[in-house]
């Protein structure tokens, strides 16, 4: 049901709450929700102190959830696929030459990448930890780097060339939308390269994280492929909201709150569900400490919210007031001490 | 928390078509967006998980074995929530064939407030959260389920009324005396929540 806007002029705190597109842009915003209710917020200003609270409403009101773990859930699926549509799969395999072949054409192409590196000016930017960098390319995209992380590319970007960065670690990138009609020429394309996945792009601003063994791809604007590098899957199309994640030589596209992934370059962290063992992964990676827990099962807590992460200690302690836990930075050796209270 | 983003109609409706033609990828679709969703919902009937699991099962069996006389429902969402809250009942209770289970006021339905995944820098919020749960937890648990429903499944009101079998007007009387419940049962200085409350008692 699509509502007008002026319907909003007279709306109570109760119909907010009562409200489906109201509640879906609360749980889970998207572009489409965000202009829209931007939108109401723009027209009836007076509205704001009631969205403001019946966004805590809406956020109190938060079920448990039970879920199968990944692998019931397959097995269920097998369950029911064996009584429906399973059909007997073969497995091919390919010749071993294939393979010896395939090998021999990736030693080429690393050859020939040798060759243009030595050629090209490279440019190469590293950021230490605790510390963001902006970066501008050469055709005027933007990136945000955020600390312990690298971007390199090349100092001059050809007319003829398709533009090209490699990011380790966490990056936000608004790319400059070249194409404008017609067939799509090499320099209007833009790809990103990170461990394992490469990012290709058409205008669009997203958020990629490629640490420790995982990459992580979350679209806020525009529209995004993945490839993977082994080029074993078909290329996966990203649409804004979307998150793309390599792990353990899959990557899977799940849909959560992708404005929420970009968060660190306006100095601010969420967190939804998070497991404290991977906020304090985050920490290691961004500010360099080696955690120290006393007490393991501090890491399978669980924590949600919005942080603040302009000041260190600040954050520390926020979390350590939720979590009834002292973190505490050790400057000498480099640890954070985190013990129960 | 997990939702699921299916809220475009077009792509439901054409995996949908799919799927009624014997499309076994668009039958995968339909498991791969519903079934977690389902599983969490039939938790909060029972904490049997392998009968949920078998209605689950049979639910989507029966689907595909069914696939070409089922219609073309409005919202597959509900259509499933409802096709599979049937199955649990039927399962839990063992009902007759022509009892229905709308009869059936003697159900649980054990749907608990996550406090602790409640924004950590608000420290209200976790005292409003901790007040509604003590409050819910006094409902009965055709209120539970439709506030359920309606927070967590955001569902709209006839959505909940067709998945609970019950008329749209019942939909509303039950959240109406449900909120209701809760403002009685809150602190009464917690005006932004009476007031809120307050205003949802306009339902009535």
């Amino acid at each position: 049901m699509k509502k007008q806007l002026s319907d909003y002029k007279a709306y109570t705190l109760a119909d907010l709450i009562n409200d489906e597109t109201f509640i879906l842009w609360v749980l889970q915003p998207d572009k489409t929700a965000e202009l829209f209710w931007q939108d109401v917020r723009n027209t009836y200003p007076t509205l704001d102190p009631l969205i403001a609270d019946a966004r805590e409403i809406v956020l109190s009101i938060r079920f448990e959830t039970d879920a199968l773990d990944a692998t019931e859930q397959k097995q269920l699926w097998q369950n029911i696929a064996a009584k429906t549509v399973s059909v007997k799969k073969t497995v091919k395999i390919s010749p071993i030459w294939y393979r010896y072949a395939a090998a021999a054409v990736v030693v080429g192409i690393l050859f020939c990448i040798s060759i243009l590196y030595s050629v090209n000016q490279k440019v190469n930017i590293e950021t230490p930890y605790g510390q963001l960098r902006n970066i501008t390319l050469p055709d005027g995209s933007m990136v945000t780097l955020n600390a312990n992380s690298q971007i390199k590319y090349d100092k001059n970007w050809n007319k003829n060339e398709i533009r090209e960065v490699w990011i380790s670690g966490e990056a936000f990138l608004k790319v400059n939308h070249l194409h404008k009609t017609g067939e799509i020429q090499n320099h209007e394309r833009f790809i990103v390269h990170t461990g394992a996945v490469n990012v290709e792009v058409l205008g669009t601003s997203f958020n990629v994280n490629d640490r420790r063994g995982r990459t992580e791809i979350a679209l806020l604007e525009g529209k995004i492929s993945l490839d993977l590098k082994t080029g074993e899957t078909k290329p996966l199309i990203l649409a804004p909201g979307d998150i793309a994640e390599y792990a353990n030589g899959k990557l899977l596209k799940k849909s959560i709150n992708v404005a929420e992934y970009a968060s660190w370059k306006d100095g601010k962290l969420y967190f939804r569900n998070v497991p404290v063992g991977k906020i304090f992964d985050y920490f290691e990676d961004i500010y360099g400490y080696k955690v120290v827990v006393d007490d393991p099962k501090i890491l399978e807590k669980r924590l949600s919210g919005a942080l603040s992460a302009k000041d260190r200690d600040v954050l520390f302690k926020a979390i350590g007031v939720t979590l009834n836990i002292n973190i505490t930075p050790k400057a000498a050796t480099h640890e954070l001490i985190v013990t129960s209270k | 928390m997990q939702i699921h983003n299916n809220h475009n109609p077009n792509n439901e409706s054409l995996n949908w078509k799919n799927f009624k033609n014997g499309n076994a990828a668009a039958f995968e679709f339909l498991y791969k967006t519903y079934s977690a969703g389902l599983y969490n919902y039939g938790s909060k009937f029972t904490k049997d998980k392998d009968l949920i699991k078998e209605c689950i099962q049979d639910l989507f069996v029966g689907l595909w074995t069914r696939r070409q006389s089922v219609g073309d429902p409005a919202h597959i969402k509900n259509y499933l929530y409802k096709s599979f809250r049937h199955a649990i009942f039927k399962k839990t209770f063992q009902l007759s064939k022509n009892e229905t289970y709308e009869e059936t006021e003697n159900y649980q339905f054990l749907a608990v407030l996550n406090i602790e995944e409640t924004i950590i820098d608000n420290e209200r919020q976790l005292q409003v959260s901790g007040q509604l749960q003590n409050a819910l937890a006094k409902l009965t648990a055709r209120q539970r389920e439709a506030i359920f429903l309606k927070f967590h499944e955001q569902l709209s009101y006839e959505e909940i009324a067709e998945v609970m079998g019950i008329t749209v007007k019942a939909g509303y009387k039950i959240m109406a005396r449900s909120l209701d419940y809760l403002r009685n049962n809150l602190s009464k200085d917690d005006l932004l929540l009476l007031y809120a409350l307050l205003h949802l008692k306009l339902l009535n």
